[in-house]
């Protein structure tokens, strides 16, 4: 039996564990199935800065399909104006990551929320601008 | 000898379509941890399109609902949809559009 199937059948045991143990079971599976991983994650972590940590990942290892399944389960535990943030401070030393998660970001946007709307807006006019200057240079 | 059997689809599959030829694989569909993406449905080659299928569920499996332009990898343009060989009638356009371009 894999550990995937033993952290799913025993989440009552799971739920006994620390939350930094919970973390922990999280990033072993993430290894094996990253939907399980994340599937995890929600139910089971709390605090804020695990998702944190758990972006920084997704943004660091999904290629530009699989990013959309990590800002699925990490934008409404994260929000999207902090998801944002978290983007465009990436923006100059990792733009194709940006641009990979920016791609499907739209889908998860709350488009009745002004703020959120400009957030991204504002977002992706920095990304032409940098796409323009790039291009002129 | 082959032991794949056949199925009705329902739910969510990634498409892409190659020298006419339409290859689809479930979109939560996996290799060890990964999810397959359309590079590896198309095996990093070109193709005509790519997106995502929408079949019905439960009762009424098998049911195409819609298609879409939906792929991080290749981000087909709305405007080549004819490209995909699927009925243009069931096409939708994915929610990833830019806000800057559409003037929002």
């Amino acid at each position: 039996m894999t550990s995937q199937l033993d952290l799913k059948n025993n989440s009552p045991v799971l739920m006994n564990l620390s939350e930094e143990e919970q973390f922990q079971k999280v990033c072993a599976l993430l290894e094996k199935d990253v939907i399980e991983a994340l599937k995890l994650a929600n139910s089971t972590l709390r605090s804020k800065k695990y998702f944190q940590d758990l972006l920084g990942r997704g943004l660091e290892v999904a290629d530009a399909s699989e990013i959309e399944v990590w800002l699925k389960y990490l934008v409404p535990r994260l929000g999207m104006r902090y998801v944002i943030n978290v983007l465009e401070g990436k923006l100059i030393e990792q733009p194709q990551k940006v641009n990979k998660a920016m791609y499907w970001l739209p889908k998860f946007l709350n488009r009745t929320n002004e703020r959120e709307m400009n957030l991204f807006k504002n977002l992706e006019n920095k990304i032409l601008e940098l796409t323009v200057n790039h291009v002129t240079v | 000898m082959s032991n794949q059997k056949s199925r009705t689809a329902s739910g969510v599959y990634n498409f892409v379509t190659q020298e006419g030829v339409v290859l689809i694989r479930r979109a939560n569909a996996k290799v060890g941890s990964s999810l397959i993406g359309h590079v590896d449905l198309a095996m990093g080659r070109d193709v005509d399109y790519a997106g995502r299928l929408y079949f019905s569920g439960r009762t009424n499996r098998g049911i195409l609902r819609k298609w879409t332009n939906e792929s991080g990898h290749y981000r087909p343009p709305t405007i080549a949809r004819e490209n995909a060989g699927i009925p243009e009638s069931l096409f939708q356009s994915g929610r990833f559009k830019s806000l800057v371009n559409l003037g929002i």
